[in-house]
C-alpha cells in the first residue's frame, strides 16, 4: 500500500542512489554481524551474557542507552508527527527526552542497585518468587512485543521505499529477512554485541542528523522565524501548525487528551524493560549516572536534530506531499533529508543521504534486537532458569539463545500480518503499559517499603489487563478513516491513549493491593525492605540477602578505594 | 580496602577455633627459647546492624530530597508548559521576538534546561550522596567480610 505511492512521491530518489543503499545496507549488516561475533560472549559465564561485565566506559554505555531508546519508531514516527501536526509532534519528542530524564533521576541508580539481569531480578529482590517473575517476564513481553511489530513491519516498508520496489512479496520477505538478521544480533552478541551496534547506530544516526540539520537551516540562512513560519504556511494549517491542538483536534476533550498523551509518554517510554535492561550493565551507581547523563544529552540532542529535520520537511516538501507518501507521515524524515539537496545531487550529496538511509535501517535493526534480547534475557532468566533450583551456567545461556528465537519467530510472523494497518495504536499501546504496569511496579517496589507481594502483583496484572481492554476502545483503533480499522467504528474510550484512566489505576491498584494484604504483611515487608536498603540505596552488599556472589567481586574491584 | 585492619594472606592465620592438638600449651622442648607469643585474637570492632545505622537514614534523607527536588522540577515545568500549551493558547502564539511563538520558544527553552539539570544532578549527586554511599558500602564489605571469616 504505501510502497506503491511511495515510489511516486521519491521520484527524485534516482538510481545511482538506491544501488548505492542497497550496497550500504548489505555492507552494514555484514558488518554488524561480525561485531556480534567478535565481541559476543567467549565464554560460559551469564554476568558476560546478560550485562557484557559492566566493561562499558559510561560514555558507550550511555550511547548504548540512547540508541536503545531511540528505535526506529521515535526517529521515524516523531519526525512524521512533528511534519504533519508541528507543535504537538514537537511536545512529543520533547515528551520523550524528558522520560530518560526522569529515569535517570528517580529510578536509575536504585535499579542498577536491585537489579542483576532483568526486570524480573529487581523486582524479586524484595519478593521472591516465581509468581512475580513470570509475572514480570510476561508483562515485559507484552509491553515490548507491539514496539517490535512495528519496527519488523516498519523495517520492510522502510526498505521498499528507499530500494524503491512495491512487491508486497519484496516488504514480506524483507521482514523475514531482517528479523532472521535481528534474532542473530541477540542470540550471538549478547548484551555486549548488541550494545555496540547501539553506539554505531546512535553515533551514525546523530551524525548524518547534524548534518542535515545544519544543511535545513541553513536553506533559510539560520532565520528561524522565517523556518517556522515557511513551515506553517506550507503546511496549510496556517498558525495553527505553531500552537498546540492540530493532532488532538477531532475528539471530545482534545486539551485533555492532548495532556493525557504527552505524560503517558513520559511515565511510560523510559521504562520499558529493553531500557532498563541497561542500566544492570553498569559497574556501580556513580556509573549508571554518568551513563545516563550520556544517554539524556543525546537524547536531547536528537529532539533537536528530529524537529529541525521533521519541521524542514513540511517548509521544503509540503504537508500533502509527506501524507500522501505515509498517512502516518513515517517517510517525513527522509523526505525532508533528500529534500534539503534540492533538484540536482552531486555524488557527495548522495552519498549523505545513503548515510541517512544507512542509519535509519541500522536503527531498525538495533532497536528491535534489544527488544528480543530484553524479552530472551527475562524469558531464560525470569522463567526457565527459576524452575529448577541451580541451572547450569552453560544451560541457561543456551537457554537464552532459544528463547531470543522463540520471541522473535512469533514477533516476525505477527508482523507478517499487520504490515498494511496503521502501526500507531501498537506503539501507543507500548508505552500505555509501560506507564500503567511497569512504572507504578518499579516506584513502589523501590521506595516503598510496605508494599506487598499482593500489590506488586495487582499492580502488574491489573494495570495489564485495563490498558488491553481499554486500548480497543480509542481513537487510533477505529472509527476514523487513519485509524487501523477505518471501516469499523468501536471507538467507546474517545482519547488516543488509555492513559487518563490506566495510569491512576495501576498505581490505585498497587495501592489497594498492599492495604487488603493486612497489616501483618506490610510489617513483614517494611522489614525486609529495611534489611535492604543499603543495597538499594548505596549498593551495600550484605552477605544474607542472597546476591553477593555475581556483584561483589565485581564492586569492590571498581569502587574507587 | 588500604585501612583494610586484616590483610589477606591473613585470613589462614588460627582462627576462632584452634586445631584441637593446640588447644593445650606446647611442651617447651628448649628451655632457653622464649615462649611462642600467643595467637592473636582478632578484635573486631562492635557496630550495629546495618539498617538502623545512622548513616543510613542520613543518606535516605539526601537521596529523598535529592530525587523529590530534580524529579518535581523536571515534571513540574512539563506540566505547566502542557497545561499552558492546553489552556492558554494566546499566551503561546503570541510572538516575543523574530517571529518565533512564545510556546515554541518555550518548548526550546526546555533542551539548555536539561543540561543544565543533568549538571546540577550530577554535582549534588557527586557532593552530597556519593560520599556517604560509599561510607555505608565501605562497612557492608566489613562487615560481610567479618561474617565470613567467623
Amino acid at each position: 500500500m504505501t510502497g506503491a505511492t511511495a515510489t511516486t512521491a521519491m521520484t527524485g530518489l534516482r538510481d545511482s542512489s538506491q544501488t548505492m543503499s542497497l550496497v550500504a545496507f548489505t555492507t552494514v549488516a555484514t558488518i554488524t554481524l561480525l561485531l556480534c561475533v567478535m565481541t559476543g560472549p567467549d565464554r560460559d559465564d551469564l554476568d558476560e551474557f546478560y550485562t557484557g561485565y559492566g566493561s562499558l566506559s559510561p560514555l558507550r554505555n550511555g550511547l548504548a542507552i540512547a540508541g536503545d531508546y531511540i528505535s526506529a519508531a521515535s526517529v521515524l514516527g516523531t519526525g512524521g508527527v512533528i511534519a504533519l501536526y508541528g507543535y504537538d509532534g514537537m511536545v512529543l519528542a520533547l515528551s520523550t527526552a524528558l522520560s530518560l530524564m526522569l529515569l535517570m533521576f528517580l529510578l536509575a541508580e536504585p535499579l542498577r542497585n536491585a537489579g542483576r539481569f532483568t526486570m524480573g531480578d529487581a523486582l524479586a529482590r524484595r519478593m521472591p518468587g516465581r509468581s512475580v517473575r513470570i509475572v514480570a517476564c510476561a508483562v515485559t513481553i507484552t509491553a515490548l512485543m507491539p514496539l517490535m511489530l512495528v519496527q519488523l513491519a516498519g523495517a520492510g516498508q522502510l526498505l521498499a521505499f528507499i530500494l524503491g520496489f512495491s512487491s508486497e512479496w519484496f516488504q514480506t520477505g524483507c521482514i523475514i529477512g531482517l528479523g532472521a538478521l535481528m534474532i542473530s544480533y541477540a542470540a550471538i552478541g549478547g548484551m555486549k554485541g548488541t550494545a555496540l551496534i547501539q553506539i554505531l547506530k546512535i553515533v551514525m544516526l546523530l551524525g548524518s542528523g547534524i548534518v542535515i540539520a545544519v544543511l535545513v537551516l541553513n536553506r533559510f540562512h539560520w532565520d528561524l522565524g522565517a523556518f517556522f513560519d515557511t513551515a506553517a504556511e506550507r503546511s496549510g494549517a496556517g498558525p495553527a501548525f505553531l500552537h498546540s491542538g492540530l493532532e488532538f483536534a477531532g475528539g471530545p476533550s482534545p486539551r485533555l487528551d492532548m495532556i493525557s498523551s504527552q505524560l503517558t509518554v513520559v511515565l511510560g517510554g523510559a521504562c520499558l524493560p529493553h531500557i532498563t535492561m541497561r542500566m544492570y550493565t553498569a559497574s556501580s551507581a556513580r556509573q549508571v549516572r554518568r551513563s545516563m547523563s550520556w544517554a539524556v544529552s543525546s537524547v536531547a540532542l536528537f529532539v533537536v536534530i528530529v524537529t529541525v529535520v521533521g519541521f524542514g520537511a513540511t517548509a521544503l516538501v509540503g504537508r500533502a506531499t509527506i501524507a500522501r507518501a505515509d498517512p502516518q507521515g513515517n517517510t517525513a524524515y527522509l523526505l525532508g533529508s533528500r529534500a534539503v539537496f534540492g533538484a540536482d545531487v552531486s555524488t557527495t550529496e548522495t552519498l549523505l543521504f545513503t548515510t541517512v538511509t544507512t542509519a535509519v535501517f541500522l536503527t531498525l535493526l538495533a532497536s528491535v534486537a534489544g527488544m528480543i534480547l530484553a524479552c530472551a534475557n527475562s524469558l531464560a532468566h525470569d522463567v526457565f532458569a527459576t524452575r529448577v533450583q541451580e541451572m547450569p551456567v552453560r544451560r541457561e545461556m543456551t537457554l537464552a539463545r532459544y528463547s531470543a528465537l522463540a520471541v522473535g519467530v512469533p514477533a516476525i510472523l505477527l508482523a507478517t500480518l499487520v504490515q498494511h494497518r496503521g502501526l500507531q495504536p501498537l506503539v501507543t499501546l507500548s508505552f500505555c503499559l509501560g506507564a500503567s504496569a511497569i512504572a507504578p511496579a518499579l516506584v513502589y517496589s523501590l521506595f516503598w517499603r510496605r508494599y506487598t507481594r499482593t500489590g506488586l502483583l495487582s499492580t502488574l496484572i491489573g494495570g495489564t489487563l485495563a490498558v488491553l481492554l481499554l486500548m480497543p476502545g480509542t481513537n487510533l483503533v477505529s472509527g476514523s478513516p487513519t485509524a487501523a480499522f477505518p471501516d469499523a467504528d468501536f471507538n467507546w474510550f474517545p482519547f488516543t491513549t488509555t492513559g487518563l484512566v490506566t495510569i491512576p489505576l495501576g498505581f490505585a491498584l498497587g495501592w489497594l493491593g498492599t492495604v487488603a494484604s493486612g497489616r501483618k504483611k506490610e510489617e513483614e515487608q517494611r522489614r525486609q525492605y529495611e534489611a535492604m536498603e543499603g543495597w538499594i540505596l548505596a549498593g551495600a552488599v550484605r552477605r544474607d540477602s542472597g546476591g553477593t556472589h555475581a556483584e561483589t567481586p565485581h564492586d569492590r574491584r571498581k569502587s574507587p578505594a | 580496602m588500604s585501612y583494610d585492619p586484616y590483610p589477606p594472606h591473613d585470613s589462614s592465620a588460627p582462627g576462632p577455633h584452634p586445631h584441637p592438638h593446640e588447644s593445650s600449651p606446647p611442651h617447651l622442648t628448649y628451655p632457653w627459647q622464649p615462649p611462642p607469643p600467643p595467637p592473636e585474637r582478632r578484635r573486631l570492632p562492635r557496630r550495629p546492624a546495618l539498617g538502623n545505622h545512622s548513616d543510613l537514614r542520613i543518606l535516605r534523607g539526601a537521596y529523598r530530597r535529592q530525587r523529590r527536588v530534580s524529579t518535581l522540577t523536571a515534571l513540574g515545568y512539563f506540566c505547566l508548559f502542557l497545561g499552558l500549551s492546553a489552556f492558554a493558547p494566546s499566551l503561546m502564539s503570541s510572538t516575543v521576538t523574530d517571529g518565533v511563538p512564545t510556546g515554541l520558544l518555550l518548548a526550546l527553552v526546555q533542551l539548555p534546561v536539561t543540561w543544565l539539570a543533568i549538571a546540577h544532578y550530577e554535582r549534588t549527586a557527586r557532593r552530597r550522596v556519593d560520599p556517604l554511599a560509599d561510607r555505608i558500602r565501605k562497612q557492608a564489605e566489613l562487615d560481610a567480610r567479618r561474617e565470613a571469616a567467623r
